[in-house]
């Protein structure tokens, strides 16, 4: 199922330009957004989830226009969203939150929609405490509960904002892994600032900033992009100086390795390395800071 | 370690938070307008051309403490709970700052930040005594009225709503509040409902009035100067204790955990 | 389905909202039974805490649980639409009050504790209960309406409850000014135990007390509606009381 964005912009009360002017095509399968702080991308997850309305543009999720109400319906009986700040009724256990949940999404056949709760308990490893309050969860196990209703009506298109945070390695792998199971005939819309889950995740991917897409494509295209611009400095201790962006810091115990983006080699000495993803993301965001310094000299 | 910057720094921070909050103001503005309906300043000010200055005074600040007071307490009601939702306690508690600092700024703070706009609006009444009457002692009969009249209620209200939402349920304690509030200064005595209206624990400050300033347009008449000191101390020091009695329970809380 | 949603709808507006109209009437049966040991009528109490009491109570429940929920974001992405998931909120409690106010009326007319006005002597009792049902269920309503207004227009608990608290205050000690105002006649409050109007009165003020009631329950339909049409705005719903 694909998703049009025609043109779409976003302004808040006050002014605000959240979003300006996007086209974008999200197709079927798992889809990162990536994006500073205050790009646009939750903005632009609510718009989708037909929280917000847009004030400009065209949206179109498969064969839905949601700027119609049945279509806003129609796409809301088909969606598994999971926000960022993800709210919970304290005193509901896990069990009776998932239920509860199952109710509002429309799951009327009370064994099925238990059966389904259930299910995804045991999906997300939370079979054992699903009696317990959800204030007494821990914020990992928040998460685990919140991935689990956003999965509860077997969605077609599932919004995603920051779904492994608070998680540790496993569970973040473990997650990594369902939604990649999932991403297979459904739209995985997956919005974080861990790369590294986009990069083992996604094929497709778009770059937000300041309300604009500044990337959209392969994470392939990205990362060749970057091809031949990140290199490897080693020092005695001293910071390496010159036009270029510090990704990482090694310490080796008497040198130190520092991984660095920039457009020239940077030195005598500097190895050239094989760029990631986070290579590539710092290397746009770089390059978007210098071209917006340019425009406004 | 020297708790007076921490104190000082808490009651700046506690009252631009308080003072920032819209709620403040629009429910003061709100408050206002169900007094313009009323007739307004106008007419508590009827009295004007009849009464002397210093009770004229004296009963207009009276008047607001029948209203205003029960729209701070339920505005300060939120101020402990807050802590705990947005969850600062936490981190409050890891720092060197001693709880009772803490504590004792947050009530300060936030009281003198919610008398603002109740200042405001007894300053306008103010005004336009002075106006109608053209006497200049207006002004340090209306700013010693305020102090012996609307302060110790104001304290009084605060301390509780402060404390009690540590306990209660903040939507209880709102409308136990209101309800007291009711009961304790405006239900007659001769209801056949004992009541604490008219006694020296109401903090609408009628001995104030009536002791000090010589207001007898109300239940309480011809009280002395000695049950207006009794009535002040009273209002101040239980103030005192309950802000002294909410420190050792949140210190029990912690020591518990 | 409905029961299921029924049980999770109380579960996560808390034990507080069912217990707060039950202690109310039984802290006011507490003071009933005081009074009539020291040989009170305790009957304007009693109509007291119908009339007064029971709608400031329920007011401020209202306003706490519409002005914030938990879980807004998600709420506002589920297919079953956020108005009538408030609505359904708004519909318990008030229907729950009501069968607790009801039920208090039953009991208070058996001990023949009634307060109610009379435009004659041989009403019958089916009017008269009517007439008692009207004495509480304007203000309980109104102030349910305006709960929900203030609730949503400001995103604020504790402003909406200040205000609340403020207008009640207002209405018990201006009663004598808005009596005598016919422009506030529509948000007249507590005219049956405040002025009082007890008893077989002449039909002028009888009717005139009948139309405030009417009038009372037609503004409150009007904040309702104004309510209705606020919860249909998901960014304002949004807007958290993070300034709180």
């Amino acid at each position: 199922m694909n998703i049009e964005i025609n043109d779409l912009s976003k302004v808040y009360r006050g002014g605000v330009q959240a979003l300006n002017a996007i086209d974008m095509t999200i197709p079927g399968g798992m889809f990162g957004l990536l994006g500073p702080n205050g790009a646009g991308k939750t903005t632009l997850m609510r718009i989708l989830a037909s929280i917000l309305r847009p004030t400009n543009g065209s949206i179109h999720i498969g064969e839905y226009d949601i700027d119609t109400e049945r279509g806003r319906t129609s796409v809301k009986r088909m969606l598994g969203y999971l926000p960022q700040d993800l709210g919970m009724y304290p005193d509901l256990s896990a069990r009776e939150f998932l239920d509860y949940v199952g109710i509002l999404k429309g799951m009327d056949n009370r064994k099925a929609r238990r059966q389904r709760v259930e299910e995804l308990l045991e999906t997300v490893s939370l079979t054992n405490v699903a009696n317990r309050k959800l204030k007494t969860y821990s914020g990992g196990m928040k998460r685990r509960i919140g991935i689990a209703q956003a999965l509860l009506n077997d969605p077609k298109l599932l919004i995603v904002d920051e779904p492994t945070a608070g998680l540790d390695p496993e569970e973040r792998i473990r997650f990594r892994n369902l939604l990649s199971d999932l991403g297979g005939d459904r739209t995985v819309l997956l919005s974080t600032h861990i790369v590294e889950d986009i990069a083992q995740t996604c094929r497709n991917l778009a770059i937000m900033k300041s309300g604009k897409v500044v990337f959209q494509g392969t994470t392939a295209e990205l990362v060749g992009e970057t091809r031949g611009k990140v290199w490897i400095i080693t020092t005695q201790g001293i910071k390496p100086e010159g036009n270029f962006t510090v990704v990482s810091t090694l310490n080796m115990g008497t040198t130190i390795q520092y991984r660095v983006v920039g457009e020239l080699s940077p030195r005598a000495g500097a190895v050239p390395a094989e760029p990631s993803l986070e290579d590539s993301y710092v290397w746009l965001m770089r390059e978007q800071r210098t071209s917006n310094i340019s425009m406004i000299s | 370690m020297n708790q007076l910057p921490t104190l000082f720094g808490v009651i700046n921070y506690e009252f631009r938070m308080q003072f920032r909050r819209r709620a403040l103001w629009i429910t003061f503005l709100c408050i206002a307008l169900l007094f313009l309906i009323r007739g307004g300043i106008h007419f508590f000010l009827v009295f004007a051309l009849s009464q002397p200055l210093l009770p004229l005074v004296a009963n207009w600040a009276r008047s607001l403490n029948f209203l205003l007071p029960i729209v701070a307490g339920v505005l300060l009601a939120d101020r402990l709970a807050r802590d705990r939702k947005t969850r600062v306690d936490e981190l409050f508690t890891s720092t060197p700052g001693a709880l009772s600092v803490r504590l004792a700024g947050k009530y300060v703070g936030s009281t003198l930040a919610t008398l603002l706009p109740i200042f405001l609006f007894y300053s306008i009444g103010v005004g336009s005594i002075l106006y109608q009457t053209h006497n200049v002692m207006t002004i340090p009969y209306a700013l010693a009225a305020f102090a012996t009249i609307s302060l110790p209620g104001i304290l009084f209200v605060s301390a509780f709503s402060i404390a009690c939402p540590f306990l209660l349920w903040v939507p209880l304690y709102q409308f136990l509040f209101v309800g007291y509030w009711f009961w304790g200064n405006i239900l007659s005595p001769h209801n056949g409902i004992p009541t604490l209206s008219a006694t020296i624990l109401t903090p609408v400050g009628g001995y104030m009035a009536s002791g000090f300033f010589g207001d007898n347009q109300q239940l309480i008449v011809n009280a002395t100067v000695m049950q207006g000191v009794e009535s002040l101390l009273l209002l101040l020091g239980i103030s005192l204790l309950v802000m002294v009695v909410l420190w050792q329970l949140m210190k029990w809380e912690q020591a518990r955990q | 389905m409905f029961l299921d949603r029924l049980r999770y709808e109380l579960k996560l507006m808390g034990k507080r909202v069912i217990l707060t109209p039950v202690l109310v009437m039984l802290g006011f049966a507490l003071i009933a039974i005081f009074l009539h040991t020291r040989a009170e009528d305790p009957s304007r109490t009693l109509s007291a805490s119908l009339e007064i009491i029971l709608p400031l109570a329920t007011g401020i429940v209202i306003a706490t649980i519409t002005s914030h929920d938990a879980a807004i974001e998600l709420q506002l992405t589920m297919p079953k639409k956020y108005d009538r998931t408030v609505l359904r909120r708004l519909i318990i409690i008030f229907g729950w009050t009501v069968c607790i106010t009801l039920l208090s009326s039953i009991i208070i007319y058996a001990l023949k504790f009634w307060y109610i006005p009379l435009s004659s002597p041989s009403e019958s009792v089916t009017l008269q209960f009517l007439t008692q049902v009207l004495t509480w269920i304007a203000p309980l309503l109104w102030l349910v309406g305006i709960g929900v207004c203030l609730a949503l227009l400001l995103r604020s608990r504790s402003a909406s409850g200040a205000l609340i608290g403020g207008i009640w205050i207002f209405e018990i000690i201006f009663k004598d000014y808005i009596a005598a105002t016919n422009w506030l006649h529509p948000v007249f409050l507590f005219p049956t135990t405040l002025l009082p109007m007890v008893g077989t009165i002449p039909q002028v003020y009888f009717n005139l007390w009948l139309t405030t009631r009417f009038e009372l329950l037609g503004t409150a339909l009007v904040f309702l509606l104004i309510g209705w049409l606020l919860l249909r705005n998901p960014e304002g719903l949004l807007k958290t009381s993070s300034e709180e």
